[in-house]
């Protein structure tokens, strides 16, 4: 998608877990060992691609590297600890963005459009954010009290976004696992309204977020996607998606 | 032994110092000054994984990991030989296993512990990059874990390091065993020769070898191929 739309993405050489839960204890320094080491990589790369940006396509990845960046990283104590610790020196040279930065700051919402080839002719598509995109506002890719980047994409896409309350709700996350009821509350309130508001397809850019949004659905419920995949469709990419995907796009556009 | 003045180093074992003959392995040092081995000592060789040994130099912060018997003692060399790693040791039935990084997982849920803090690649007397094999796990890239861990020898050294408790060496062995038997290539050759082997192709010769006279089984030896 990204190649169609003039950027060109390249791999880390070594890349780790982005460490998931960053430590909220002040001095807890060892949960963000590995999204510096992540970070270190790309620096280490930095010269040979021509680039200080790393893009993480994940939110809870995006959140994580870029909340390290913005309170590890920053503080010239905690870093210089980890650096000792890791016997390498991260200098806070790299800049993290999400997918979403891309598209809007270096892609550019009007090229965007000008690239789609199948519009997606109006459908109704509820955004759903969820937390890691948004929270805590340091990170945020957008106002994280009403963010419309995602909307704003759907409608350079040819859709609709639909308004609903829910969008920066939690999705229930790891309760999945260990309270699934509370996962599938979540998942009936956030889905339930945006039907109610009359979307067809829901879209989230989280793999968390798409699971619990996704898992046991019903017959009745909305089907969820990524917005990526939304998007591939829209740009004429469609024969990159999965087959199960491609089936779930092609029916929601063609039903609209 | 000449009569020359035999240079000798000090080494601490467990404390204690000892003057031994420069240039001997850690395994040989030990046996000098009197030790007997009978745990953490195998094939002597390099292979076997048994004889892991950790150590500090004198006024150096930083903890060492050799195998004894490849390791040559240094002056000021601290030491203590760590004869066996206890690890929990999963029984799978490798038939019923898919080579996936979930079945990995599942038996060793520990390995998703990982910080990446590389505490285990610093402890590998093999330099295997150890963090980034399990990271390779969890990333889903068996065949990347099986490769870089090809070298581990299992000395334990890295488990027992691992501020995750996880144990590196038997993650290994299953990933490397998941890939030999469901993604590595099938040796067309090798199964040809077990053919032949179960036909029977080469019991005549074998059988001539194990009736054959201890000297001229010798003279055989030593006329044998060797690659050069």
């Amino acid at each position: 998608m990204l190649k169609k739309l003039g950027v060109e993405l390249v791999e880390l050489e070594k890349w780790y877990c982005c460490g998931v839960m960053p430590g909220l204890a002040d001095d807890a320094l060892m949960p963000h060992v590995s999204s510096v080491r992540n970070l270190l990589q790309a620096q280490k790369m930095k010269d040979e691609v021509g680039t200080n940006k790393l893009v993480a396509i994940c939110s809870m990845c995006y959140n994580v590297l870029k909340l390290v960046s913005a309170r590890i990283v920053s503080d010239e104590e905690k870093i210089s600890r980890i650096n000792n610790f890791l016997e390498e020196e991260y200098r806070g040279e790299i800049e993290v963005l999400h997918l979403l930065d891309v598209l809007r700051d270096y892609v550019g919402l009007d090229k965007l459009k000008e690239s789609v080839e199948s519009p997606l002719n109006k459908l109704k598509v509820a955004c759903y954010y969820g937390c890691a995109l948004v929270r805590p506002k340091e990170v945020a890719v957008d106002d994280p009290e009403d963010p419309s980047i995602m909307e704003e994409v759907v409608r350079a896409l040819g859709g609709e976004p639909v308004d609903y309350p829910y969008k920066t709700e939690c999705c229930g996350a790891f309760h999945v696992i260990d309270e699934e009821a509370v996962a599938a509350a979540k998942k009936d309130q956030i889905k339930g309204y945006a039907k109610k508001m009359g979307a067809k397809v829901m879209v989230t850019v989280c793999p968390l977020c798409h699971f619990n949004l996704s898992f046991k659905a019903r017959e009745e419920e909305i089907p969820v996607v990524y917005l990526t995949e939304l998007a591939c469709y829209a740009l004429g990419l469609k024969d990159v998606l999965e087959d199960g995907v491609k089936k779930v796009v092609e029916g929601v556009v063609g039903k609209r | 032994m000449s009569e020359k003045q035999l240079k000798t180093v000090r080494i601490y074992v467990m404390g204690k110092e000892y003057k031994v003959p420069a240039g001997l392995t850690i395994l040989k040092a030990l046996e000098y000054v009197g030790y007997r081995l009978v745990r953490g000592v195998g094939c002597r060789s390099g292979f076997c994984g048994a004889c892991t040994t950790v150590y500090r130099m004198k006024d150096d912060y930083k903890l060492r990991v050799g195998l004894a018997c490849q390791t040559t003692v240094e002056d000021g060399m601290y030491l203590v030989m760590i004869p066996f790693s206890p690890a929990k040791k999963p029984v799978y039935d490798l038939e019923k296993l898919d080579a996936d990084s979930a079945v990995v997982l599942s038996i060793f849920p520990e390995i998703s512990r990982c910080v990446s803090c590389n505490t285990c690649t610093k402890a590998c007397p093999q330099e295997i990059e150890v963090m980034d094999a399990i990271q390779a796990v969890l990333r889903g890239d068996l065949v990347k874990a099986a490769q870089l861990s090809f070298d581990c020898i299992a000395c334990g050294a890295c488990s027992l390091r691992c501020p995750a408790e996880i144990v590196h060496y038997h993650v290994f062995q299953l990933v490397r065993r998941l890939y030999g038997k469901k993604i590595a290539k099938r040796a067309k050759h090798l199964e040809q020769r077990l053919k032949e082997v179960e036909e029977g192709k080469f019991d005549a010769e074998m059988e001539k070898l194990v009736n054959m006279g201890v000297d001229e089984l010798k003279k055989l030896y030593a006329q044998r191929e060797i690659e050069p």
